[in-house]
């Protein structure tokens, strides 16, 4: 069982991604931008991976991945993008700040939670 | 036909059958349908999501427009609960995300088509504000009905091409949900 932080500005989708993630025995913590993503991380150190949106009012997902990356204390966090977005250009700047795997929205639940537990055995 | 004219055509084909596709995913109901409007009304319902997908090649502003019981209908299986338990904010935030989700797809398809384009958050309004928003000279507007069982989502999409452009369908459906290692 693992405690994930979702980061996703729409509340049907976080819903959604929670009910899988808990099915999946994982914990899960929720945040609706960068901003509240960060502060979550903060309080919530023990946070073992991260699935967040890229496009979100406030701070979006690839400002909040770099912020982590900057500030050294997460460094094996695995993040995982769920988005609409799939270009390879936002693809680069997502590897370049620190995105471990990408998944083009809409998911599908066993594929995510296989590529989760992938990641956390590692 | 005008390259313009086929581009008209394939993009209103597109961004039908994208919506089609994003809201059974979402709502997770198989029976959806589209349905045509024979006339296009003063405004559609109570209701307003939109977003505008954009770009050097073309624009479209693409908009769902509903009544509260309907977005709650969509919404409650998504939420893993039955319609009359799920709020307005709630409804309206699955509306929203159903356009975010159309022009996620009309996005990857158009990028496969090498065709860049952008898309905005998508926004929320009420259904009366659709008379804000007149037709843009030159550009196509197109209307249909997603429906199940007796609840509907009235769709409307503004088509503009800017600069004509190549584009074949994606013969294979997108892989929802594939995770790619980066």
């Amino acid at each position: 069982m693992a405690k994930i932080l979702i980061v996703d500005d729409s509340e049907s989708q976080r819903t959604q991604l929670r009910s899988d993630l808990e099915k999946g025995q994982h914990s899960v913590i929720e945040a609706g931008n960068g901003h509240e993503g960060l502060d979550q991380l903060s309080k919530n150190p023990d946070v073992s991976a991260i699935i967040c949106d890229v496009n979100m009012p406030g701070m979006d997902g690839l400002t909040m991945c770099l912020k982590i990356k900057q500030m050294n204390s997460f460094p094996n966090l695995p993040i995982f993008m769920l988005t609409s977005e799939a270009t390879a250009e936002i693809k680069k700047t997502a590897k370049e700040n620190g995105v471990r795997a990408w998944i083009t929205k809409p998911y599908v639940a066993e594929k995510l939670l296989g590529a989760l537990d992938k990641v956390l055995k590692k | 036909m005008t390259t313009q004219d086929s581009n008209f055509r394939s993009m209103a084909d597109l961004v039908r059958g994208s919506s089609l596709s994003r809201l059974k995913s979402l709502s997770k109901r198989d029976q959806i349908e589209i349905q045509e409007i024979q006339k296009e009304p003063l405004v559609f319902a109570h209701w307003m999501s939109f977003i505008l997908v954009s770009g050097k090649a073309l624009r479209i502003i693409f908009k769902t427009h509903f009544m509260t019981k309907a977005a709650q209908f969509f919404a409650a299986k998504t939420y893993g609960t039955d319609p009359h338990k799920i709020s307005q904010e709630k409804g309206l935030d699955f509306a929203k995300e159903f356009c975010n989700l159309t022009a996620g797809q009309i996005k990857l398809d158009l990028n496969h088509n090498s065709v860049i384009i952008g898309a905005s958050l998508p926004g929320m309004t009420r259904g009366f504000d659709e008379i804000f928003y007149p037709q843009q000279p030159g550009s196509m507007k197109v209307f249909w009905s997603l429906k199940c069982e007796s609840e509907k989502f009235d769709c409307s999409a503004n088509i503009e091409i800017l600069e004509p452009f190549e584009f074949k369908k994606t013969e294979k459906a997108a892989d929802d949900g594939e995770v790619e290692y980066l």
